[in-house]
């Protein structure tokens, strides 16, 4: 008998409302696979590249903030957000390796009662489903035939820079190409699955990243894939949201990492909230009725 | 042409704050693997780095280094560890604190966000959004129709909620001063 996975969990800003099925989808996967996840309910913003360029020691503390949250519970901690993800590992790989920003973080942290002495590690779920988890593991658990051809969207953040996501190769990528495999899902790789979908300029030049929006959901409609799996809530809206904006056609399902695992794992739409995507998954859903899984 | 000038003490400054613009022999691997510079050629790091390294202040006052995604692929892919993507910051963060580009959407992205987060302990997208463009401005790039099914759908909210870490976000904000350093 494996040991409980246990993990501190920060959903971040943009998984509790403009994707919030991200969040949703999580606990009850989770729950499913039996990995414990123990909500920072009071965890702050990460702050983002926004806030590191607005004021580098609020953003150092906040991110040490965070961290002291999990480390007063003994867990390492769990993100699925890409940019929490680097903004976290960034932060805690400062604080590990210099003593200065070390002092720096624990001078404020200890104005509001906290301290940080860099014992956590920083997780994407992915990492938690493909190496933690493991992919034997999760081909077990897997009970419904999905037969659709899903194209991994990786995104910048979760690679980028590796020194500090240390996350997997940066320029071919495979971690979610083997989750997709595992869960008896086609891979439909794409070259644009390591590239920007602009999301940080969503407010600063729209157009813009309409652009780099439009690349991105004609690689994967190049390839004939029947949805892009997302790992970041960031990812995931600007290719959701913006199909409808856009008036993209054919229109491509986006799914994120945990509603993919947890459809094929059998768990119910209401589960994975999928009637919250703005692209309706609509001949998946259909499958999750023909195919219940269990 | 317009004359440029030159500033060691400005290239000294940026080199401060992030990555390292003397090293690069102007490959230009960082422009050209670049997703924004496919799509917008005023954006070209390689003469963004090449002008930070003779501490040349025009792009400080400009839209140009906001329009960094920070995806990190120059950095990546440099060969001469200039982490191009830094460099940007660098100057990003120099007109924070000198508020040499205050008009700029970026700055302005930048500084409504950091408002947000201070006041509310994480972000609000719905009231980034209105902040920055206004009711009118917000439907401009948000089609009503799609806006509606998001609200429908709890991915908006109206309803103003403060995270339980504010308090503490607040104080942290207080001790550490507004925009890079400066007194906040």
């Amino acid at each position: 008998m494996v040991e409980k996975l246990r993990y501190a969990y920060f959903p971040g800003c943009s998984s509790k409302s403009s994707s919030i099925e991200y969040h949703i989808s999580t606990k009850n996967v989770a729950e499913a696979l039996g990995i414990e996840l123990i909500e920072l309910v009071e965890a702050n913003c990460c702050g983002t590249h926004a806030i590191e360029d607005y004021n580098e020691k609020v953003w150092l503390s906040l991110n040490a903030r965070n961290l002291s949250l999990a480390e007063k519970l003994g867990l390492d901690m769990v993100t699925i957000c890409s940019s929490c993800f680097l903004n976290t590992k960034k932060a805690n790989k400062m604080i590990r390796e210099s003593s200065e920003a070390k002092e720096e973080a624990n001078e404020i942290l200890s104005k509001v009662g906290k301290a940080y002495n860099g014992k956590v590690e920083v997780k994407h779920i992915l990492e938690v489903f493909v190496k933690d988890y493991g992919l034997s593991n999760l081909r077990e658990k897997v009970k419904r035939e999905l037969e659709i051809r899903v194209a991994p969207y990786y995104g910048c953040q979760i690679l980028r820079p590796p020194e500090i996501t240390n996350f997997d190769n940066p320029e071919h990528p495979e971690t979610f190409e083997k989750l997709i495999e595992a869960l008896n899902c086609e891979v439909a790789s794409f070259p644009e699955k390591i590239d920007c979908c602009g999301a940080p300029l969503t407010l600063i030049d729209q157009k813009l990243h309409h652009e780099m929006v439009k690349k991105i959901l004609n690689g994967a409609k190049k390839v004939k894939a029947d949805c892009i799996a997302t790992l970041c809530p960031l990812c995931h809206y600007a290719l959701d949201s913006n199909q409808l904006v856009l008036n993209f056609e054919p229109k491509i399902p986006v799914l994120h990492v945990t509603q993919l695992v947890g459809l094929a794992i059998g768990l119910s739409k209401e589960k994975l909230a999928l009637e919250k995507n703005l692209v309706q998954p609509t001949s998946i859903i259909l499958s999750t009725s023909l195919n219940p899984g269990e | 042409m317009m004359k440029l000038e030159t500033n060691r003490s400005l290239a000294e400054e940026l080199k401060a704050l992030g990555g390292d613009a003397y090293k690069c022999y102007q490959c230009g691997t960082c422009t050209g693997d670049c997703p924004v510079a496919w799509l917008n050629s005023e954006f070209n790091p390689r003469k963004l780095v090449l002008f930070a390294s003779f501490g040349i202040a025009e792009p400080l006052k400009s839209d140009i280094p906001w329009l960094c995604a920070t995806c990190y692929k120059c950095t990546t892919r440099c060969p001469r560890d200039v982490k191009p993507s830094e460099v940007l910051s660098a100057m990003r963060k120099l007109a924070i604190r000198d508020r040499l580009a205050e008009d700029k959407e970026g700055a302005k992205f930048i500084k409504a966000f950091a408002d947000i987060v201070k006041e509310n302990g994480e972000l609000s997208e719905t009231k980034l959004v209105l902040k920055l463009k206004g009711l009118l401005g917000s439907t401009k790039m948000l089609p009503l129709s799609v806006a509606w099914t998001m609200l429908r759908k709890g991915k908006i909210s109206l309803i103003e909620k403060k995270s339980p870490s504010a308090e503490e976000v607040k104080r942290i904000f207080e001790l550490a001063g507004g925009g890079n350093g400066r007194k906040a």
